[in-house]
């Protein structure tokens, strides 16, 4: 026993003696358990508190609540299916078939990536809602898109990328020969599929549906736009706080919506991943030879067709709404939505977002690589704790770590050594650097599991300090993973809603809580105009990121297949 | 007395949550100042986990290692004297030929003119002139292997660690690599610790070969003494081929022992282990001991199996139900022997070594 805590003891120690670099692990894990595990806890303590039980009574009673949680499950099932349906196939398509256009999907499924919150809700509306230019001016419809059927469809666009990426790089990964293998036992093509290649995906799709299923429920803009009178978690967690001003009861509905989510999450995370049969290391593992039968290749295509296409629609009608006077029913061209953006009322929003996104974005990337590092290559007791920790901030809905962010922050603590945190600009770039840590801490992890520990022990061995081999060595090999972070951060940071919608005062403007106000009060020509900028904004931000970070980069192969 | 350079005392490690993987166990070694010994054993035996010990990269769960007489099982691998050059080679690909092999004496934050005139040096005594603009991507895999050695090299190490550094070369220009790290390390005289599981190359480099088996070793000694002297049936089976007959003491005295060979008496010098009457032994001999032919002679056998390998032909002869291996070189002189055919067999008397059989 003393043995081992000597053992452990000696493990720390190696730890702090890195210079620089172990002051880096400590900044990071102290910003995990300080803005990660300490407002988590404060959800926790104030929902199992004896001023909840009010609030449980008033729920169980209440009819409403059950029918809440039985539309979150059918909107959270109804997306996962959906979405990882469109994922498979785009991906499928990708790997397997030999058509033209392949370039054009790809880049097609990754602009729900990039795109504002809203911008698939509003541009949903008007193209298929009650007065829709489709569904009445073309086909004379009286089709009620807001409800559940609106929000699978919008849920879907805006997710089955999670699926395709995943799916994507699962196919590439399989190995040809195993699918040549069945066929010389005889199997034909379909046997093959079924027998062979759907099995080893399941692991893929199992857990795209299980991610899509937790980013659907986590997602507040959609419901709040397109929801109608269909109401889900997360927007009722919305009104109990801006309508009801019950902070109590959003901590319990916080609470309801957070056990399934984390539960999923990690099944996802620990259990699907110990179960799939293909490594992905990135690389394509052969050339498999495209499938012949033109039926199923053309009907496949022509889907997919029709999906990119109607997705091409989607955002391009965003551009229409902005330079028309009143998006839906008066198309005379305008430019005073776009000068309401850049020259008025929303020129602060725009500068604002932007420089606390551009504070938050290297923050989060520095810290997710440290943290990469520090889980993959040092052994010490707590390692699985700061993992598990690290993909907290992506796991846990949004809504939910504004709350607890309110709970956490909006009084002095430490004995008035952090001061009152709510008001301030402060916590928004903190929440947005909670949100973006754990993707750069995926693709630092990816990226350093993927080169040789000898390059570093090489370092080591010559002479080099843990530090300087990080900064010499690590850091210069896990670039394009930096990058990836870098653009990810950034493009989290300065689209997400939810997780700072509760913390936004009026002397900080953020667009996408602007966006909300405008479409909630059908000035929907303002809100598209916001999201083109929003676009822009990010679609610039990446250029000058590579061209600052360097060009040969992980987020680069994603967009050049 | 010789002080040893490296020394390693009874060091175990242990891997797992339990503990329950035993990689090294109990091991002890001396290596003396500009001594080559190579760590020779089957995959899995701990001999990267040893080698990795002594370059600091693990900790030692138990026993020391010990430095010119002090113990360095606390310095950090960045501050032991020591350079490693690695199974693939671990060159910085950020970085050119001459980068990586500046790399270290940069970290020594040596003057600018002294660490061209160090590099300039180990590019010439690697025969690798010209190539200090490259990037590692676009160098040979021999290339790459001279300028690993060459970064090694270049920071004048005391003891220098190799780990299976030739495993990803092809046939041929292992063997040229081997001849080169061999003359190398005459001429620079340092102590050195080579990591194979190939024989071949133990044979060819080492001063001594410290052969491993179980996170042990199992007999340390020069290549013929390894070779010819093994000291237990997991070391002769592992160097080379063996037979193993299984056989009794007869007699004993203070130099022979007579034993049974398939029916006959023989009488053999005592070697390195004492025996009584009707002690269980094993004889061994090596295949190449053994020789074959159509006159009469002391045993007779029958050929198994012939396989014919251009340079050598293997046989399997079988004599009074025991298979015996033998190799006999140079076939096109001797005589050929068929499958089925019957043989006589003779051994050479004093290539016969004994082992205790339990
Ligand atoms: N980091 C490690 N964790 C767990 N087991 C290990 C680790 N490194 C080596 N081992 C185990 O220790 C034993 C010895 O390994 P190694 O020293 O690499 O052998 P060798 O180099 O002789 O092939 C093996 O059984 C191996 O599986
Ligand atoms: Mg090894």
């Amino acid at each position: 026993m003393s043995e081992f805590i000597a053992l452990r003891l000696r493990e720390f120690r190696r730890l702090t003696q890195d210079g620089w670099l172990s002051l880096g692990f400590l900044v990071s894990i102290l910003f995990l358990a300080f803005f990660i595990i300490f407002p988590l806890g404060k959800i926790l303590s104030v929902s199992l508190s004896s001023e909840a039980v009010p609030v449980y009574q008033r729920l169980i009673a209440g009819r409403a609540t059950w029918q809440v949680i039985l539309n979150t499950l059918k909107m959270g099932l109804g997306t996962a299916f959906a979405g990882t349906l469109v994922g498979f196939l785009f991906a499928f398509v990708q790997v397997k078939l030999d058509v033209p256009l392949k370039k054009f999907f790809h880049l097609i499924s990754l602009l729900p990536i990039i795109s504002p919150p809203f911008a698939v809700s509003m541009s949903v509306i008007v193209l298929f809602g009650r007065s829709g230019l489709i569904t009445k001016d073309l086909l004379g419809l009286r089709y009620d898109i807001y409800g559940l059927d609106g929000l699978i469809l919008v849920l879907t666009i805006s997710f089955f990328p999670v699926a395709y990426l995943t799916l994507l790089g699962m196919m590439r990964a399989l190995d040809p020969s195993l699918e040549e293998a069945a066929t010389s036992l005889g199997a034909g093509k379909w046997r093959v599929f079924r027998t062979v290649i759907l099995p080893m995906l399941v692991p893929g799709i199992a857990s795209s549906f299980l991610l899509l299923f937790v980013e659907a429920l986590a997602d507040l803009a959609n419901p709040l736009l397109i929801g109608g009178n269909y109401t889900v978690l997360a927007s009722r967690i919305y009104m109990s706080i801006i309508g009801e001003y019950d902070l109590n009861a959003g901590a319990v509905l916080s609470l309801i919506l957070l056990v399934p989510t984390l539960l999923i999450y990690f099944i996802q995370h620990y259990w699907v991943s110990r179960h799939s049969y293909v490594s992905i290391t990135g690389k394509p593992a052969g050339y498999s030879r495209p499938l012949q039968s033109k039926w199923v290749k053309w009907t496949l295509f022509t889907v997919c067709l029709l999906i990119a296409a109607l997705i091409v629609l989607i955002y391009g009608f965003i551009f229409v709404g902005a330079i028309v006077k009143v998006w839906g029913i008066n198309y005379e061209l305008t430019l005073e939505h776009f000068r309401f953006v850049l020259l008025g009322y929303g020129s602060k929003a725009m500068t604002d977002t932007t420089l606390l996104s551009a504070i938050a974005t290297p923050i989060a990337s520095l810290m997710g690589i440290l943290i990469a590092y520090l889980v993959v290559r040092r052994k010490f007791i707590g390692r699985n704790l700061v993992d598990f920790t690290s993909v907290l901030g992506l796991a846990v809905p949004g809504t939910v770590v504004g709350i607890g962010f309110i709970l956490a922050f909006n009084k002095p603590i430490l004995g008035g050594l952090v001061p009152k945190l709510t008001g301030t600009a402060l916590i928004i770039i903190l929440a947005y650097v909670v949100r973006s840590i754990p993707a750069s801490v995926r693709s630092g992890v990816a990226a350093i599991y993927q080169f040789d520990p000898a390059m570093e022990e090489a370092s080591s061995s010559l002479g080099a300090s843990s530090a300087t081999t990080f900064q010499r060595i690590t850091m210069p090999l896990v670039r394009p993973a930096f990058l990836t972070g870098l653009i990810y951060s950034f493009t989290r940071s300065i689209t997400s809603l939810s997780a700072i919608i509760f913390l936004v005062t009026p002397q900080w403007r953020i667009m996408t809580t602007q966006i909300l106000n405008e479409a909630e009060t059908g000035r929907f020509g303002n809100a598209a105009a916001y999201c083109v900028v929003l676009i822009a904004i990010v679609l610039t931000s990446i250029g000058l990121m590579y061209a600052v970070v360097g060009s040969t980069t992980g987020a680069e192969r994603m967009i050049d297949i | 007395m010789e002080t040893a350079t490296l020394m390693l005392e009874n060091l175990v490690k242990t891997f797992g949550r339990k503990k329950d993987v035993q990689a090294v166990n109990g091991l002890n070694l001396e290596i003396h100042q500009g001594e080559f010994v190579t760590l020779l054993g089957p995959s899995g035996c701990g001999k990267t986990t040893t080698l990795r010990m002594i370059a600091g990269f693990e900790s030692p769960t138990s026993g020391r290692i010990l430095l010119e007489g002090k113990e360095i099982n606390e310095i950090p691998p960045n501050k032991r004297p020591m350079a490693m050059v690695f199974q693939n080679y671990a060159l910085f690909p950020h970085m050119s030929v001459f980068e990586n092999i500046a790399y270290g004496l940069k970290v020594k934050k040596q003057p600018q003119d002294q660490i061209h005139e160090k590099v300039e040096i180990v590019l010439q005594l690697m025969n690798l002139v010209g190539l200090g603009d490259r990037m590692p991507h676009q160098l040979s895999g021999g290339q790459q292997q001279r300028v690993a050695l060459a970064r090694a090299l270049v920071m004048q190490p005391k003891v220098l660690l190799f780990d299976e550094p030739l495993s990803n070369l092809d046939a041929k220009l292992r063997v040229q690599m081997r001849a080169e790290i061999r003359r190398l390390q005459q001429r620079l005289g340092i102590t050195t610790v080579y990591v194979t599981h190939d024989q071949a190359e133990a044979m060819s480099l080492a001063d001594r070969i410290a052969v491993m088996h179980d996170g042990q070793i199992e007999q340390i000694g020069s290549p013929v003494e390894i070779y010819e002297q093994p000291a237990s049936l997991f070391v002769a089976d592992f160097i080379g081929k063996a037979n193993f007959i299984e056989s009794m003491v007869e007699d004993s005295s203070d130099d022979h022992i007579s034993l049974e060979l398939f029916g006959n008496s023989l009488t053999i010098p005592t070697g390195n282990h004492t025996y009584a009457v009707n002690d269980r032994v094993y004889l061994i001999i090596r295949p190449e001991s053994v020789h074959l032919s159509h006159k009469e002679g002391a045993f007779s056998g029958e050929i198994k199996q012939a396989v014919y390998l251009g340079s050598t032909v293997e046989y399997e002869v079988e004599i009074c139900g025991q298979v015996i291996s033998v190799i006999i070189y140079d076939p096109q002189e001797g005589d050929k022997f068929e499958e089925g055919s019957r043989v006589s067999v003779e051994f050479s008397a004093n290539s016969f070594h004994t082992l205790p059989r339990k």
